[in-house]
């Protein structure tokens, strides 16, 4: 018996499925912009007496696959919570720069700041290279 | 003599025939003290609240005072799967008397089929 309700019932949904022109397994979101399209063109208020029997027979193919199905998914709101944070990509410190001003946080200092530790890096950095010109093995590892 | 009695038989005919249906538009409805009351206007009931004795058949004069097409149908609850009663929609301006069989205690749905956005509840009980 629960078999047969079961077959009876896929038979309906397959049956709403091809009413709105979808595929069978469609998404909620499918099928309502698909339910939406088709109550525009057949909705009694805009295509008269004529489409009555038309919208009804969409409206239950909609409401069979979306509201009384006992597996029916819930509408998916695709547009993340007001209060969600967004995901912001995170930038770790290398730990072994190569640069100087590399590890150095410049997060909550003033720009001014930044610009400071960036040419007091460009400077060691240089400084760096003029002692390791100094090697003849031109590797940038200074000698002691 | 024939015309006069044709002129007496043809009215009585045409009443006998009215008689069978009171969800026709056109037809004179015998409405009851007890039945229930609604309207629609601006795509909208008049009340979203109706009450009916339970396990007793009862009427809904449903009063559509717009073109739009318009019904009463009554659902087992809000997701409008299992239908307890519904006639087609009708436009108006007209009244529908509704013959509503008995039904068992509990809230039930209405709805309009057309505009489901219109819709309240049905109290049986």
């Amino acid at each position: 018996m629960t078999t047969v309700n079961r077959t009876h019932q896929s038979a309906l949904r397959s049956g709403a499925y091809a009413r709105l022109g979808l595929r069978p397994g469609a998404s909620p979101m499918e099928i309502k912009v698909a339910y939406r399209r088709l109550a525009k063109r057949f909705h009694p208020d805009r295509a008269g007496d004529e489409g009555l029997a038309t919208f009804l027979s969409i409206q239950a193919a909609y409401e069979a696959l979306l509201t009384r199905a006992p597996s029916a998914t819930p509408m998916v709101h695709h547009r993340p919570a007001a209060s969600a944070p967004m995901a912001r990509p995170v930038r770790r410190a290398d730990p072994n720069p190569t640069w100087t001003y590399a590890a150095r946080s410049l997060e909550g200092q003033p720009s001014w700041e930044g610009a400071r530790w960036y040419w007091e890096g460009v400077r060691a950095n240089a400084a760096k290279r003029s002692t390791s010109t100094g090697d003849d093995t031109g590797s940038s590892r200074t000698t002691q | 003599m024939t015309r006069l009695i044709a002129s007496l038989i043809l009215p009585l005919a045409v009443l006998a025939a009215c008689a069978g249906s009171s969800a026709n538009p056109t037809t004179p409805p015998s409405v009851g003290p007890d039945a229930l009351s609604i309207g629609a206007n601006g795509l909208a009931f008049s009340t979203t609240s109706l009450t009916a004795p339970a396990d007793k058949p009862f009427q809904i004069v449903f009063d559509n005072e717009e073109a739009a097409l318009h019904n009463v149908a009554i659902y087992r609850d809000a997701t409008a799967a299992e239908k307890v009663f519904a006639e087609d929609p009708f436009s108006g301006p007209a009244v529908v008397v509704y013959d509503v069989p008995a039904l068992g205690s509990g809230t039930y749905f209405f709805r309009c089929d057309v505009h489901p956005d219109m819709s309240g509840s049905l109290t049986v009980g």
